[in-house]
């Protein structure tokens, strides 16, 4: 139907008087809708879409609307506020470790929250000047953002800062606009509804939603409005579904582009990340309309728009009519007088650049950080100026006839078709630029485009015109054709029964007899991606393990100021990211990264210093002095020292206690401990270790502590190597990944999952590589198994080292055995943040000193015999 | 439809609705919030009310309470007439 069409429809449907329904009928109806938000809820349990919190508020309102829909009007507006008010209790007082909400937790959060919440409406409402308001609104958003900055650990309350900021940080602007320009004060009851409803508490992206649009009472039947809301969750619910799709399968991070058809995967999964934002955007409106708000669409189609401001105007709706009514029209008013171009100009740019200020502004509040960079930059300048382009066009021309309209034929809407595929190019690629980790790396990418790249972009642009034709173009036809008049009662429309057919797809294919069925490689990713959960996925995040793709993803990334919030959504631990200075840098080899040279930085509560190899320690020469033995130590984080300072790691004090051995046996030698450990270095990056560094210094003895995160870092580096074209050092990791149907990009849970039966097979074969490549730089392979730091006193760890040792020793290392290290020791008497402090440094020095010296396959004795000789001319 | 109704709709009609059916455009049609009016030809509607009727409308006035049927717009025109 065109848009006259159904805008006559929709008049017709509101001038209507309801058809009055049996009680049966309407029990009925409202059954149909609860069963629609019950289906999506399913479907979100089952894939684990978004967090907990945001499926308990769903079935909230489920269960909220019914009793609404029944209440004497003059109820209707104290429920709904009640309810809105309970759900904070429900959601806000929850805790990773209780499955009920903690009324201790509770009652702070929802007071703080309903408090601040007040007094912004309480100062907006008073009778007191604009500009005494906005001062006063201003000094307690200063208020709120020093709480917010962490300053001051506010305890339980820390989780809702951002949360408050959610709630009023766009739709108080707009409020106060609505009201001061209205000149009509709405009643602190109705503005409580409007700030505090239902929804928002689990929003960390809420719409802009307009309070007069929010405050109009509907004209339509309510059974159509909440049929409509039930139809939008469950399309939310679809979106968040093919979102996972994308991100877990199809995306390709900017560091993963290899070649021109990388980039064109890159680009086209990147922009359809946005169907996170737009779906969760379809299940907060979704909400309100079960409660009969006649609110419009937020996103309409967005991909198939056929200029830029037809672009703006489909995406994120919400958004651009606020930025239409505070910012744009304003300045078009008051600019207006000097020549309607100008003022179209500056009021497009004005609206831009309050589009992007206010994107950094939500950035901090949600984030707790927010740098201006110039992919964000470059992206609002260059949207910004394509819409303006548009927009004096657009202004200056007359608009061209609707599909099915007279003087509308085939040329239009091939030229239709073509502008849409020329916008979707656009929008895709400047959607990369925003998302990209800076503007040189994102032009180096374009170096790779080819001709299989131009192949599959022409295939891409052509779906997106065919789509064009069969979803908007044709239908627009036929409907003009027929002159077709409303729908009538939505219940049965098209769109609600493609929602649920999908829905119940979705969710039979979830199930693990239905994927045992269809069983096959090629579809392991798809079963994969259905087994994992939001919760999970930001737990890999914070365990930098995931990647962190686009702008909103990053927005609701969990990172220490937000933390707090996220625990309380998903009511699940999130453990703590390091915030702070990177002393490393990436490296093209399996190591990775490595630490940066000459450097002296605070890094996790310790002084970081490197000599001008990149080793925590003194300088050294490449040549070995003489009477000297080299001992070069692998390892990780741990072995390195993190927050520990380098003269009490315990490479430093085993070099100490080695000298005075020497000195004490007469051995006539120095030792040198060099330490070459660094960050979750795995067993397949010691390799490079080695062969890159190591072998330059001629070590004696290579000391390798192995730990038992050795197998899922090895699972890491050999995916990652797949990823990024590495070549292995032969075939077998491969084989082995290929038979478990792991591949570059299946999630680590999986992957550690089904390659678990193959650990001792991966990590042999990576401990016979290191030690080969060790004896092939002449030094002795030695190695040690050690507890990590989280590990110790764990009832496994002596069974964990008993493996460990003997993949060690079946694998050419020479291997010391310390299970009884931390013997005695209370564990948490031994960590700091999750490694060794310096008893536990002083406790292996100990024990590696006497495991050294005592051993007869290192013979240290004969070695520093050798070593000792003087030196023919 | 009064006179200014009239003005209102042949102007919609040749401006935002080519080739459509005259008759489907009513007074109480929406045009705002069914995407009929996007904020381009808010601006062009504006101009057209304010040379054509000899009126000047404020920014909060390009909203669906003052412009979203012609029915609204006839009544602005008016008041402002008045």
């Amino acid at each position: 139907m065109s848009k006259l069409g159904a805008a006559a429809a929709r008049a017709a449907s509101n001038a209507a008087q309801p058809v009055p329904l049996s009680r049966a009928k309407e029990l009925g109806a409202l059954a149909i809708v609860l069963a629609q938000v019950v289906l999506a809820v399913v479907v979100m349990g089952r894939l684990g879409l978004q967090s907990s919190a945001v499926r308990r508020v769903l079935l909230f309102a489920g269960a909220g609307f019914v009793i609404h829909h029944f209440l004497p009007p003059r109820y209707k507006l104290r429920f709904f506020i009640a309810l809105s008010v309970l759900a904070m209790f429900v959601i806000l007082g929850g805790t990773p470790h209780l499955s009920y909400p903690d009324p201790r937790i509770a009652v702070p959060r929802v007071a703080a929250l309903l408090g601040f919440g007040c007094a912004f409406i309480g100062i907006s409402l008073s009778r007191a000047r604009l500009s005494v308001r906005i001062a006063a609104l201003l000094l307690l958003t200063a208020g709120l953002a020093v709480l917010r900055s962490g300053l001051f650990d506010t305890g339980v309350l820390n989780a809702i800062w951002p949360l408050i900021a959610v709630f009023f940080m766009f739709r108080l602007i707009g409020f106060l606009y609505d009201i001061t320009t209205s000149g009509v004060k709405p009643s602190f009851a109705q503005s409580a509804q409007y700030f505090f409803a239902l929804p928002a508490v689990v929003a960390t992206f809420l719409p802009v939603i307009d309070f007069k649009k929010f405050s109009t009472p509907s004209k339509e039947a309510p059974l159509l409005t909440y049929q409509r809301g039930a139809s939008w969750i469950g399309r939310g619910a679809l979106q968040l579904v093919v979102h996972r799709v994308v991100s877990q399968v199809y995306y390709l991070p900017q560091g993963d582009v290899r070649d021109g058809v990388d980039l064109v995967q890159f680009l086209l999964s990147n922009v359809f990340l946005y169907l996170k934002l737009s779906g969760v955007f379809h299940l907060l409106i979704g909400i309100l309309l079960l409660f009969g708000f006649n609110l419009p669409e937020t996103n309409s189609r967005y991909t198939l728009a056929s200029s830029f401001t037809d672009y703006w105007r489909r995406v994120n709706i919400y958004w651009k009519d606020f930025i239409l009514k505070v910012f744009y029209f304003p300045a078009f008013f008051k600019l207006k007088k000097r020549g309607q171009t100008f003022a179209l100009v500056l009021s497009t740019l004005w609206a831009f650049f309050a589009t992007w200020a206010l994107h950094l502004y939500q950035t901090w509040w949600l984030r707790g950080t927010a740098h201006v960079s110039w992919p964000d930059t470059l992206f609002w300048t260059i949207l910004g100026l394509l819409v303006l382009v548009n927009s004096i066009g657009e202004m200056s021309t007359t608009k061209r006839p609707a599909p099915g309209r007279k003087g509308f034929g085939p040329r239009d809407a091939f030229s239709l078709m073509l502008k849409t595929a020329g916008t979707f190019a656009a929008i895709t690629t400047l959607w990369s630029l925003w998302n990209a980790s800076s503007v040189g790396a994102w032009l180096a990418l374009w170096k790779l485009f080819d001709l299989p790249a131009l192949g599959w972009a022409a295939l891409a642009l052509a779906l997106v015109m065919l789509t064009k034709l069969l979803m908007e173009i044709l239908p627009e036809i036929r409907a003009a054709e027929k002159k077709s008049g409303p729908s009538g009662v939505p219940l049965a429309s098209s769109l609600s029964q493609f929602n649920l057919v999908a829905l119940v797809a979705v969710l039979l294919l979830c199930q693990p007899r239905v994927q045992h069925l269809v069983d096959h490689a090629a579809l392991q990713p798809f079963w994969d991606a259905s087994r994992m959960n939001d919760a999970s996925i930001e737990g890999g995040r914070v365990a930098g393990i995931q990647n962190n793709p686009g702008y909103y993803e990053s927005l609701a990334t969990v990172d220490t100021p937000s933390r707090d919030l996220w625990q309380t959504f998903m009511r699940e631990p999130l453990g703590t990211p390091y915030v702070g200075a990177d002393p490393s840098r990436p490296v093209k080899d399996f190591r990775y990264k490595e630490l940066l040279p000459s450097l002296k930085m605070q890094v996790y509560d310790t002084e970081i210093a490197t000599n001008s190899f990149g080793m925590r320690g003194p300088e050294y020469t490449l040549a070995k002095p003489a009477r000297t033995l080299r001992i070069a130590l692998l390892g990780s984080s741990n072995v390195m020292g993190w927050g520990v300072p380098y003269d009490r790691t315990f490479g430093a004090l085993l070099e100490q206690q080695l000298d005075a051995a020497s000195a004490k046996s007469g051995w006539n030698v120095a030792f040198q401990v060099q330490n070459f450990a660094f960050n979750r270095y795995s067993s397949l990056g010691q390799l490079d270790v080695v062969r890159l560094r190591v072998a330059r210094f001629s070590p004696d003895i290579v000391l390798f502590v192995a730990h038992d995160n050795d197998f899922s870092w090895l699972v890491g580096d050999i995916q990652r190597s797949i990823r990024e074209r590495m070549a292995l050092p032969d075939h077998v990791a491969l084989d082995v990944l290929q038979r478990a149907r792991v591949g570059g990009r299946t999630h680590y849970e999986f992957s550690n999952e089904r390659l678990e039966p193959y650990r001792p097979q991966l990590v042999s074969w990576s401990y016979d590589n290191l030690s080969r490549a060790i004896r092939g730089a002449g030094a002795l392979p030695v190695a040690v198994f050690l507890p990590t730091a989280p590990d110790i006193g764990k009832d496994s760890v002596e069974a964990t080292e008993a493996q460990y040792a003997e993949m060690l020793s079946k694998n050419g290392f020479v291997t010391l055995r310390a299970p009884g290290v931390f013997a005695g020791h209370d564990p948490e008497s031994l960590r700091k943040f999750d490694h060794y402090n310096p008893l536990a440094h002083s406790l292996i020095a100990e024990a590696l000193e006497g495991l050294l010296v005592g051993d007869a396959r290192i013979d240290l004795r004969g070695r520093a015999a050798k070593a000792g000789q003087p030196v023919s001319p | 439809m009064t006179s200014i109704e009239q003005e209102v709709a042949a102007y919609i009609l040749q401006e935002f609705l080519p080739g459509e059916d005259p008759s489907e455009l009513t007074p109480t049609t929406p045009l705002i919030s069914a995407g009929i009016i996007d904020s381009i030809a808010t601006l062009k509607l504006v101009n057209f009310l304010e040379n054509t009727f000899a009126i000047s409308l404020a920014a909060h006035e390009t909203d669906v309470d003052h412009l979203d049927t012609i029915e609204r717009i006839g009544k602005l025109v008016e008041a402002k007439r008045a």
